[in-house]
Formats: structure tokens, C-alpha cells, sequence
């Protein structure tokens, strides 16, 4: 997960990485912090925790819409009313569970990608890592993510699967 | 099988920290004033740490054994009156509030705060104050709870005070605000613990540590942390709703008035059962960190742990409804709660064979530390497997409140947490001592703790299946549930001896205890490097790491990529004047950034003085104290970050900067300052959504909304009032941008313009809601609605406050672009301030008019 | 203090079609659970008697591990036996019926702190602390509280339900037997929590017929003596809190006490209804249930007899 090094070209104060970009070297001081692989990194925490929110979204979703269709008289709530609870949670469950395959199918693609790149180029990265394991250049975060969004293919479909089975209220 | 005797193995020579002749000098500068104003100003985190775990096991002696022997015995007989029925009510209400509240997560956090440094290769956590802050907010909240003893107003309500048996009609004493504001002061120092190490353990590793070379352990600090922050916030939320209620005539809870008891219970669950993996996860990083050093092989599955644990994080917040499912949720919502309660058994099960694997790849050492592992291993599985039983929902209508949950959580929390804590002390203790524990009393301590625990909570699940209920203080004979009470206090005494083993090992230790050397283990993590116990500032040459394993698999510590080795060496030898520590990238761990740490302050305590005073006011009801101890805080923490002299001119940072191509901030770090401000506004944001679904969940129960006789809030002047603070948000991020052009003057004006704008839009909600018509104790609709107006305005006016300070300091000229970042800071709170108005009115002011 | 004997309440003996589907799901979970339990200790006990190979550079043999164990055991295993126990959890939910058939028999079951309230608003009956009901008949109990949470909880019937101030909820129950079963409260209500006991009497169709209109006849007392128990039950403020519907009075606070010689039990199950009980719990409350309710209640001897007649006569 770890980018490959890149030099220390086009650097910036961290105080810059906001993006408030009226900080550029105004001051004077060289700009000494490589924050060229924010982008990259960032993108790798998003597969990381993508399939575990979604499938948080999901049970929060099919969550309130039962709770709010089997007990409250509010306004716009009639909508609710069975059998929205079941259709609801159908729906939604299809849709998280192949929101959540995607993400691991994506995650793996990324695991993957950094596996190749540290083959085609074992000294790529060198710099920081030294030679005693390459468990992380290998893309542990993103082989984390994967382990995250399969399981949350198997949480989702075990959330919703009992409105195949039960009434809704 | 090797024994102890053949300790540290053979080949098993690990590197230790370089030594540079600057040490002393370090060690020095980074040392707390001696004496008792050392004592109360200190901020090292080996004191903090070690406070926090002391005042964890001093609580535990307290609430956990003296109240669990005085229950057993009024138990081990039917018909029993050793003691009366109010005490019994009392001794189980504090037993489950300390063990939950005051034992369990201070002692983690102390662990976390003391051994990070060490383990993460760096010389502080980030906020040291913080750091104190939370320790004695911790204190002082323990504190307050146990003063209802001397009061004889004992809280009775059990640990999880429903409603309303807690509220004002039934619990009409004081006992129940003792719990509510007392284990609130400790929640807000849980809070404030679990922001520094979330900080900590994201930015302040060594250079190289990468995010997946992080040991286990700081891993699992990292999500309790953020499970923290996620779960204590939605009680606190529920503590002050329950406060307000009991000291200031709200209903929230009262169905007389609109409320609904079941709010309480959802808030107090929320937090409830993420507070059960709170306690978990922490257990998980100590057992990966144990087992290693104990089979001679590395973990087996570090990224599926990692996984494992990040997927306990996110599951633990759907199951709070399983402690309700007796409650008349409909059987499609109970399927839901049930089903994340059995999914979360995946990651349990990945977590018991990735610890079975590593020791099927390793040769097992009979160290107590390991001793205690297996134990946990053992009572945690039959605690996990009792635990999927109790997530089928119609059995767990069957045992739920008796005696069977008591045997299981038991099983959960002595096994799953207690065992690791005690492998914990066993390993780390000559760390900090520098003196080894006697392994001999160790044995007798893991054998009497594993037995005394089985035999006192297995006969409770059969207890259960025979229909005895939890929490009645003695039982009628001939129901059969004589032998297994009998046999049960019995454990209980057998858990006592154990624990008195452990004290005389800890005593015997400290005085005679044979010196331990730097790494007894032959362990593989960098706090092993460090001298035992280590020198204050723990790293004088921080190490790089290029392994996972640094002290297996590297020869030597500061060696690496050329660049950082000059780098670390430079850092061993300058600053000398301030306490310098680096900041990394989260993921790559490149250094980022060195900047001055702070260090010992009197503010901390004062604001937690401060802290305590607000909630003791409202405890005996002088309401002005509690404007006296806000006022406190708000001095305290203007004076706790009131910019110093940074002592160091910018050219020689920048000299610094040019040499090694890390940024230096000796006026205080910009990232971690950055890290922080997001935090709190994330603490803010929960607080804000658990306020605004309570808001929800009360429409949901009142069918007529806004009550009969009261009119929907007419809705111009709140417009009025939200576009102005729209507008103000955008006047302080010109007026930031200003400063960054070096335009001084400008940057002043756009500040207060900001402060007029904004100031001129509350005065005018507030001139709309002193017309409203109704009020804080006419109804949930009314108490709901001031409670979150209160909550935007304390909130404004600690925006309010911060730009002031800011204003102040800039007409000082103390802001320039190259130090700016409590200005950016504080204009990102603005932001998200104006963000929480905005959505927060137009909930109050829109929502009835759906109706 | 002396208790009744009932039949123990017990999860594990079954008395009712849900209790059973309950018990069915527990004895699956247990085999289920001591399987799995092995495995794990059987695997963690060869590991430790293991000789572990020397160890050795070569990642390899760590990858298969990862795959054998974590896979295999670690997901695997879990999910299969979690799949079967949470499709058997939907099974047994199923088996608690969704509602009640229109001509059910309708019970309101009112939690008190301590003790419960019971009436049968189509039979006009109004009781305490029992709960009768015909064997092999489906019952709608319509429970909710008059202060703090209680809850409904007969093991040996599967049934539990939370009876909450601000609802009603409805629960189905069915007793396949003639019997008694313990229902003490199963959410901590406060200081008597302990003594809350409510007696569910599961009787055969005649029985329960001769039940209900016995507690439908009402009898004006007679004798002297309970004449002037009713001025001591009025004088004495009995009258404030308990009613005897045959009397025309109508205290609500307390159990309603028609029919009281043919209750079981006292103080929600604490102590057999016996004369000299009655007499100890009228004139000392505090001394049997310390917490409850019930204020103590000085009366002479005299008072005191004449009292417990119009009680024993009053009907």
C-alpha cells in the first residue's frame, strides 16, 4: 500500500495538505514533505472500510424502516407500513450485498496490483522498507479491505435474509 | 516443551536502543519537576499510564471484589439476610458501574498511554496534557461516584439505570445523580484518552513503522478508540437527557409527558454493547502481543487479525437491541439484531485460530504471561460459543436477566479481558520496573484465578436454565438452586486467593525482584529495545523500523534508508532545548514533521478541577457553581493552548527543514493539531446525531406532534438567523485566506465581521425562541427542543469563544503564515459549527410542519 | 419466611408448543457448542504437545497455515454452524405465534411495584398475582405497567415479554398441562424486585369454568364479627388503596381483594396464604416485604380478627 518512493520533487508543508493553497512558500521556507501519495493513500483506506460501512448503512437502513413502519403513527410514516419493512429490506440487501462484492472485487484488484508492481520492480520502494519482509508493499491494507467487503457480502446477505422468512411486524 | 528455565533462548540476542551522549541531557529535559508540583503538573506518559492503571486496580478492589464477595456470601445460603435488600441493590448497581465504568477501560487506556511510546518507537503521545486531563477526570469522576458511600446515597438502579425506575418520580434522592454525573466526569476522560492515542497511534510511530507493520496491539487501541468516541458520546448524550429530566423537570423518558422509556434504554445500549468489545478488543491486542514472544514465531495471520478486528468494531454497533429483545420489537428487527449478533462469531473464530495457528508454528514457553493466554483462550471460547445462544432470540427470552447471563458475561469479561490484562502485567511488568515477577507465585496465581473462575460462574448458566433471576438479593430453598450458589461462592473465594497471590508477586517484585535487562522475553517489538525501566524520554535515537518484527529480524535499529539515518541521529542531538518529537505519514510512516511536545502544565488538573465543579454543582444543585467551574475550563484550556514563545527562531527551524527534509514546528505540530480539532468536531457530530435521533425516535412515539395546544414554530426569523451564520462561515474563511496572503491587517477586520455577523444571527434565534410559547418541562416536544437549542448554542459560543482568542492573539501579531494553525483550526470548527446550526434548526423548525 | 412450593420453573421441561420449539433450539445450540468446543481444545491441546519444526526462513509453510486454519477454522467452521443455528433461531421464532385467533381468551396483566394486577374484562374479574388460564386454549395477555418496567417471564411456557409504562403489548400463551408455574419479574423493578412473583395456574377446561364463576359470585358478609371487619377496612384506610368489588369499594393502589381466601400465595408469592399470614402481613408489612408498598397498619387484636373475617367472608 505504501506508493512507490517518489522524489522529494514536489514537496509542501503540511500545513498545505488542506488544500488551502494560498500557503504555497510564501514564507520562504523550503517545502520539505512528500504528500504526493495522499491521493493513492486515501483511496486505500476507502477500500479498506468500504465494505464494512456499507454494510453498517444497510442494517441502519433496514433498521429504522422496520422500527419506524411497525411503530410509529407519524407523518408520510403510512408509507412505511407492512409490507414496506420486507420489500425494503429485500431490496436493500440485494443492492448492499453486490455494493460490497464490488468493493471486494475492487479491493483485490488493488492487493493485486501492488503484488505485480513489487514484482516487476522488487526495488521499487526500497527506500523505506527494508529487506526483511514485504508484507506491506504486498498491499496488506488492501488485502485487509478485501477480508472486510467479503464478509460484509456474507453480513449483508445474513442481515437481511430473514424477511424471506418472518412477517415484518 | 522448553520451561521457563531456559530463558531468554538461546540465539534469542535482540538489538538494543543506541545510547548517544545526549541521553542524559534528554532524559533531563524531559523529566517532570520533582516534588508534589511535579506530582500535579506532570504529563510523562509512563506516569500518566501508570496512574491510570493504579487507580483501575484500586477501583476493581473496590467495586469488583468487595462487592462480588459480600454478594456471594448473602447468596451461598437461600433465605439469606446477611445483608438487606437495599444493600444488596446497592452492592450489584456499583459492582456492574466500576467494573464497566472504572476498572476495565482505564486500565486498557493506561496501557495504551504507557507502553505506545515505547512499542511505536516514538518519545510521547501527542497531547501529553490531554493525556493528564483525562487522568484526572478519570480521578476526580471515580471520585464523585464513590462519595455517595459517605452520603449513604448510594445508587441503586443498576449499573444500567433504566427508566424510569432511575428517574425523578422513582429514584427521587440524590443516589442516581451520583451515578449519572459521576460516571459522567469519567466518560468525558474516557473520551479525551481515546483522542490522544487515536492520534498517537495514526502519527507518532518511528519512521518506517508502516501502518501494517504496526504491532497488533496498537491496532487494536486504534479501533477501540475510535469505538470510544463512537459509543460513549450517545451516553453521555443519554446521561445528560436522564440529568435533565431528574434536576430540571424534562421528560424525555416519562410517557406521562410524550417521553418514552425505551429512548433511554436504546442510548444506554448503544453505548452498552460496544462497551463489551471496548473492553474486548484491547484483550486481543495483549494476546497478539503475548503469544508471539511465547511460541518463538510470529503471529500467523496478522492482516486477517487486523480484519478481524476492524469487523468486531463496525458489528458491535448493530447489536445493541439484543439486550432488548424482550422489549416488543417486531420479530423483523430482533432478526436483524440477532443476525449481526451471530455474524460477529466469523471474526471471534478468526481470531481463535489465527492464535491456535501460531501456536501450532511455534514451541510454547510456559511463562505465566503465556499461562494466562491459554486460559483466556479456553473461557473465551465457551463464553463466545454461550454468547451465539443468547443472540438465538427466542432462547434469549428463555435466560435473558437470569442467571445464565451472568455465568456468560462473566465467562466474556474475566476470561476475554481479565485474563489478558493479567498477561499483560506479567509480561510488561519488569519492563517498567525493570525487576521480573517470580514465576512461581505467577503459576499459583493463573491456577486459582482459572479454577476460582470456573467454578464460580460455570454452576450460573445451569442456575439460569433453572429459572433464577438475576439481581434478587436471596431465593427460596427447594427449587434445587442451593448446591450450584453454594459451589459458586465458593469460586468466588478461590478468584480472592488468586488475586492476593497476584499482590504479594507484585509486592515481592518490587522489593526483591531479580533486574530483568532489556528484553527477558526475548520478545519481538521495539519497547524491548529500551532499557527496563526506560529512561523518560524512552528513545534518544529513534529507531527505524524495516520489519514487522524489528527486533528479530533487524540488527541494529537506526540503521535504514540513508536519508533517515541521518535524520534520527540529528534528532539524538538537536533540539536540546525543547522536547522534539516526529510525526509520520499514517499509512507510509515517513516523517512528516518534528515539533515541540508540550509539557508539564498546571491547566490540565484546573480544567479538570473545573470539569468536576460543573457536574458537583449540579449534584447539589448550586446551579451558579456550575458557571463558575465552566468558567474554569474555559480558562483553563485558553491558557492550557495559549501560544508560547516557540523557543527557537524560524532560520533555525528552517535549517533543520533544508537538512533533512522534514518540517519542523517548535510552536506546536500542524497536523497534530489538525488530527485533533477533527476529532473533537467528530465527538461534537456524534453528540449532535445522537440528539437529533432521539429527536426522531420521540416523533416516532407521539403520534401528535408538536403536543396539543401547542402551535408548529413559525419559521422567518430562524431563516434569518441560518443565512447570517451561512454568511459568517464564509467571512472567516476569506478572512483565513487573508493571513495566508500575509495581509495582517484584513485578516483582523474579517474576523470581526465574522463575530458581528454570527453574533447578530444568534441574537436573533434567540429572540425567536424566547416567543416559542412553551417550554423545557412541558413536554418531550419542548424538552427535546431546548435541549438541542442549548446544545447549538454552547456550541456557537464555543465558537465563539475560539475566534475571540484567536482575534486576541492575531491583534498581538502572533499570527503569521508560516504559523497559522489554530487559525485554520478554529476555522474548520467554525465550519462545522455552522454546519450543526444549520441542519439542527431546520430539524426543530421544519419537522412539525410535516405533520 | 416461609415460601410456597411450586413446580420449579425451568427452561429445560417444557410445557407449552413454544417452550418446546425453545428447548429444541437450546439442546441443537448445546451439541452444536460442546462439538466446537472440542475441536478447539482438542487443536489447542496437540498444539501444545506438538514438536514444532525447527523454525526456518521460508515463508511458504506460513501462507498454508494462514489458509488451513483461519480459513478453514477460523471462517469456515463458524459460519456453517452459525447458518444452522440462526435458520433454527428463525425456526423457533416462528413458532411464536404473531397473534392471537379473534376468540381468544384476553387477560390484561398490569405490573405494580411489587405485584401484578390481573383482570378478565369479558368475565369481569379482577385478581392479583395469579394468572389462570385453560389448558390447550391459546390466551392474548395484554400487559403493560402502571410505574417502572417490569416483565412477564414464565420459563416453563417459553414466554417473556417486557411490560412497559408507555405500551401494551400483546403476548400469546399456551399451557399443554395442568399446573403452576413460577413467573417472577425478569427486569429489576427496585427494592423487591426479588419478591415479585406472579403464579400462573394452568387448569383443565371445567376447572378453570368453575374458577371464573366462582370469582363472578360475589357474597355480602354475614356475621357480626365481619360486619365490623368493613368499619376497620374503611376506618383503617384499607379502603384507600384495595378493593372488594362485592362491597362496592374501589381503592386501586393495592391488589384488589375479592376472592382473597382462594389465592395462593401473599405478597406476590412471598408466603402462603394462611389466616396467620394474613394477620403478620396486615399488621407489619415492612417486616415480611421491607420496600414494599404497604404501610404498617397498627390495629388491636379485636380489630385485627374482625378484619381478617370480613376479608375471609368478603367476596
Amino acid at each position: 500500500m505504501t506508493p512507490p518512493d517518489t522524489p522529494p520533487a514536489d514537496m509542501a508543508r503540511p500545513d498545505d495538505a488542506s488544500g488551502e493553497g494560498a500557503f504555497a512558500p510564501a514564507g520562504g521556507t523550503p517545502v520539505p514533505v512528500d504528500v504526493s501519495a495522499d491521493r493513492r493513500v486515501r483511496l486505500t483506506w476507502v477500500a479498506f472500510l468500504a465494505g464494512p460501512t456499507v454494510w453498517f448503512t444497510h442494517f441502519m437502513v433496514v433498521y429504522l424502516v422496520a422500527e419506524a413502519g411497525c411503530t410509529g403513527g407519524g407523518p408520510g410514516l403510512r408509507l412505511l407500513d407492512p409490507p414496506a419493512p420486507v420489500v425494503v429490506t429485500l431490496v436493500a440487501t440485494v443492492l448492499a450485498a453486490a455494493l460490497c462484492a464490488a468493493a471486494a472485487a475492487w479491493a483485490f484488484a488493488r492487493w493485486q496490483e501492488s503484488r505485480r508492481t513489487l514484482e516487476a520492480a522488487p526495488d521499487a520502494g526500497q527506500s523505506l522498507s527494508g529487506e526483511f519482509d514485504d508484507d506491506h508493499r504486498r498491499g496488506a491494507l488492501g488485502f485487509a479491505g478485501f477480508l472486510l467487503s467479503s464478509f460484509s457480502v456474507l453480513a449483508v446477505l445474513f442481515t437481511g435474509a430473514p424477511a424471506l422468512f418472518l412477517g415484518p411486524c | 516443551m522448553s520451561t521457563l528455565a531456559g530463558w531468554p533462548p538461546s540465539g534469542a540476542e535482540t538489538p538494543v536502543v543506541a545510547q548517544p551522549q545526549t541521553e542524559a541531557e534528554l532524559d533531563r529535559l524531559w523529566a517532570d519537576p520533582p516534588g508534589l508540583w511535579g506530582q500535579l503538573t506532570g504529563v510523562q506518559n509512563d506516569k500518566i499510564g501508570s496512574r491510570l492503571m493504579l487507580t483501575g486496580f484500586f477501583f476493581l478492589l473496590l467495586g469488583g471484589s468487595f462487592d462480588s464477595l459480600v454478594m456471594r456470601a448473602q447468596l451461598a445460603i437461600p433465605d439469606n439476610s446477611l445483608v438487606s435488600p437495599q444493600l444488596y441493590n446497592e452492592l450489584f448497581t456499583n459492582h456492574g458501574s466500576v467494573t464497566m465504568f472504572l476498572v476495565v477501560l482505564p486500565i486498557f487506556e493506561g496501557f495504551a498511554i504507557l507502553l505506545l511510546p515505547l512499542m511505536l518507537g516514538t518519545r510521547e503521545m501527542p497531547f501529553p496534557r490531554l493525556g493528564a486531563f483525562a487522568y484526572w477526570t478519570f480521578l476526580f469522576g471515580g471520585l464523585l461516584y464513590y462519595s455517595s458511600t459517605l452520603f449513604q446515597l448510594v445508587p441503586d438502579a443498576g449499573w444500567f439505570a433504566y427508566t424510569p425506575l432511575s428517574g425523578p418520580e422513582f429514584s427521587p434522592g440524590l443516589a442516581i445523580d451520583f451515578w449519572v454525573l459521576g460516571l459522567g466526569v469519567a466518560e468525558v476522560g474516557a473520551i479525551a484518552a481515546a483522542a490522544e492515542i487515536i492520534i498517537g497511534v495514526c502519527k507518532m510511530r518511528a519512521p518506517g513503522m508502516t501502518i501494517s507493520r504496526m504491532p497488533l496491539f496498537a491496532w487494536a487501541m486504534l479501533i477501540t478508540s475510535f469505538m470510544i468516541l463512537f459509543a460513549f458520546t450517545p451516553l453521555i448524550i443519554g446521561s445528560l437527557l436522564l440529568e435533565l429530566e431528574r434536576g430540571f423537570g424534562a421528560s424525555f423518558f416519562d410517557p406521562q409527558k410524550g417521553g418514552s422509556s425505551l429512548l433511554w434504554q436504546h442510548l444506554f445500549w448503544i453505548f452498552g454493547h460496544p462497551e463489551v468489545y471496548i473492553q474486548f478488543l484491547p484483550a486481543v491486542g495483549i494476546v497478539s502481543m503475548v503469544l508471539p514472544a511465547f511460541t518463538r514465531h510470529r503471529i500467523v495471520g496478522y492482516t486477517w487479525l487486523v480484519a478481524s478486528m476492524v469487523a468486531i468494531g463496525f458489528l458491535s454497533f448493530a447489536l445493541w437491541a439484543h439486550h432488548m429483545f424482550a422489549t416488543g420489537l417486531s420479530p423483523l428487527v430482533l432478526s436483524f439484531f440477532a443476525a449481526a449478533s451471530m455474524a460477529i462469531g466469523i471474526p471471534a473464530g478468526v481470531q481463535i485460530f489465527a492464535w491456535l495457528a501460531t501456536i501450532w508454528a511455534g514451541r510454547p514457553i510456559w511463562g505465566t504471561p503465556f499461562l494466562f493466554v491459554l486460559g483466556f483462550l479456553v473461557t473465551f471460547v465457551i463464553g463466545g460459543i454461550t454468547g451465539v445462544m443468547v443472540a438465538a432470540v427466542p432462547f434469549d427470552l428463555q435466560v435473558h436477566d437470569s442467571y445464565f447471563i451472568v455465568g456468560h458475561l462473566h465467562y466474556v469479561l474475566i476470561g476475554g479481558v481479565a485474563f489478558p490484562i493479567f498477561a499483560g502485567v506479567y509480561y510488561w511488568w519488569p519492563k517498567f520496573t525493570g525487576k521480573r515477577l517470580d514465576e512461581r507465585l505467577g503459576r499459583w496465581n493463573f491456577w486459582l484465578l482459572f479454577v476460582g473462575v470456573n467454578v464460580a460462574f460455570w454452576p450460573m448458566h445451569r442456575l439460569g436454565l433453572m429459572g433464577m433471576p438475576r439481581r434478587v438479593y436471596t431465593y427460596e430453598s427447594g427449587l434445587g438452586w442451593e448446591i450450584p450458589n453454594l459451589v459458586s461462592t465458593i469460586g468466588v473465594l478461590v478468584i480472592f486467593a488468586g488475586i492476593g497471590v497476584f499482590v504479594l508477586n507484585l509486592a515481592h517484585s518490587w522489593r526483591h525482584g531479580e533486574p530483568a535487562g532489556h528484553n527477558p522475553w526475548g520478545a519481538d517489538s521495539l519497547e524491548w529495545a529500551t532499557a527496563s525501566p526506560p529512561v523518560e524520554h524512552g528513545w534518544s535515537v529513534v529507531p527505524i523500523v524495516r520489519s514487522r518484527h524489528p527486533l528479530w529480524e533487524q540488527q541494529e535499529l537506526e540503521r535504514g534508508e540513508e536519508r533517515l539515518e541521518r535524520f534520527v541521529r540529528a534528532l539524538s542531538e538537536w533540539p536540546l532545548r525543547w522536547r522534539a518529537a516526529v510525526v509520520v505519514g499514517t499509512a507510509d510512516a515517513r516523517p512528516q514533521e518534528v515539533f515541540r511536545v508540550a509539557g508539564p502544565s498546571p491547566w490540565p488538573l484546573v480544567a479538570g478541577g473545573g470539569v468536576v465543579l460543573i457536574f458537583l454543582a449540579e449534584l447539589v444543585k448550586l446551579r451558579w457553581a456550575a458557571a463558575v467551574g465552566a468558567l474554569i475550563v474555559v480558562v483553563a484550556a485558553i491558557a492550557w493552548n495559549r501560544p508560547s514563545e516557540p523557543p527557537m527562531t524560524t532560520e533555525e527551524e528552517a535549517e533543520f527543514e533544508r537538512a533533512h527534509h522534514v518540517a519542523v514546528n517548535a510552536g506546536g505540530s500542524v497536523v497534530i493539531s489538525r488530527w485533533g480539532m477533527g476529532l473533537a468536531i467528530l465527538f461534537l457530530a456524534i453528540a449532535f446525531a445522537s440528539l437529533l435521533l432521539s429527536y426522531f425516535y420521540l416523533r416516532l412515539e407521539n403520534p401528535v406532534w408538536p403536543p396539543p395546544g401547542v402551535a408548529a414554530p413559525a419559521v422567518t426569523r430562524t431563516a434569518v438567523a441560518g443565512a447570517l451564520l451561512a454568511v459568517s462561515t464564509a467571512v472567516v474563511r476569506t478572512a483565513v485566506r487573508r493571513l495566508g496572503r500575509s495581509q495582517q491587517r484584513r485578516f483582523i477586520v474579517g474576523l470581526v465581521a465574522a463575530l458581528a455577523v454570527s453574533v447578530a444571527g444568534a441574537v436573533v434565534q434567540t429572540w425567536d425562541l424566547a416567543s416559542v410559547g412553551f417550554g423545557l418541562g412541558d413536554h418531550a416536544y419542548g424538552s427535546i427542543f431546548f435541549t438541542l437549542t442549548g446544545f447549538l448554542m454552547v456550541v456557537f459560543a464555543a465558537a465563539v469563544i475560539m475566534v475571540g482568542a484567536i482575534l486576541y492573539w492575531a491583534l498581538r501579531g502572533l499570527y503569521t503564515n508560516r504559523r497559522w494553525a489554530p487559525v485554520s483550526n478554529v476555522a474548520r470548527f467554525w465550519d462545522a459549527m455552522v454546519v450543526m446550526w444549520l441542519v439542527g434548526f431546520a430539524t426543530l423548525y421544519l419537522a412539525p410542519h410535516l405533520t | 419466611m416461609a415460601r410456597t412450593r411450586l413446580i420449579a420453573a425451568t427452561s429445560l421441561h417444557p410445557q407449552s408448543p413454544v417452550a418446546e420449539a425453545i428447548a429444541d433450539l437450546w439442546w441443537l445450540m448445546l451439541v452444536l457448542g460442546v462439538i466446537v468446543f472440542l475441536v478447539f481444545a482438542g487443536l489447542l491441546v496437540a498444539g501444545l504437545r506438538r514438536t514444532a519444526p525447527e523454525p526456518s526462513e521460508d515463508r511458504a509453510p506460513h501462507r498454508r497455515l494462514v489458509a488451513r486454519w483461519i480459513v478453514a477454522g477460523g471462517v469456515a467452521m463458524p459460519a456453517v454452524v452459525l447458518v444452522v443455528v440462526f435458520a433454527a433461531t428463525l425456526q423457533a421464532m416462528r413458532a411464536v405465534p404473531a397473534s392471537a385467533p379473534a376468540d381468544a381468551l384476553e387477560i390484561e396483566l398490569t405490573g405494580h411495584r411489587f405485584w401484578y394486577e390481573v383482570r378478565y374484562p369479558a368475565e369481569g374479574i379482577v385478581t392479583a398475582n395469579e394468572l389462570h388460564v385453560p389448558v390447550g386454549r391459546q390466551v392474548a395477555v395484554r400487559v403493560t405497567s402502571k410505574d417502572v418496567i417490569h416483565s412477564l417471564w414464565v420459563p416453563a411456557l417459553g414466554t417473556r415479554v417486557d411490560m412497559l409504562p408507555e405500551r401494551t403489548s400483546t403476548v400469546v400463551l399456551q399451557a399443554d398441562r395442568p399446573g403452576e408455574h413460577h413467573s417472577r419479574c425478569g427486569e429489576f423493578c427496585g427494592i423487591q424486585h426479588t419478591n415479585m412473583e406472579l403464579i400462573v395456574v394452568a387448569e383443565g377446561p371445567d376447572d378453570f369454568a368453575a374458577w371464573v364463576s366462582s370469582q363472578q359470585r360475589f357474597t355480602e358478609p354475614t356475621g357480626a364479627l365481619a360486619r365490623e371487619g368493613r368499619a376497620v377496612f374503611v376506618g383503617a384506610r384499607c379502603v384507600d388503596c384495595h378493593a372488594l368489588r362485592g362491597q362496592q369499594t374501589a381503592g386501586a393502589r393495592g391488589p384488589d381483594l375479592t376472592h382473597l381466601p382462594g389465592r395462593r400465595t401473599l405478597g406476590a408469592g412471598l408466603s402462603p396464604n394462611t389466616r396467620e399470614n394474613i394477620a403478620d402481613w396486615i399488621t407489619d408489612p415492612q417486616a415480611i416485604k421491607p420496600g414494599a408498598e404497604m404501610p404498617t397498619t397498627p390495629l388491636t387484636p379485636a380489630q385485627l380478627d374482625a378484619l381478617l373475617a370480613y376479608l375471609e367472608a368478603g367476596g
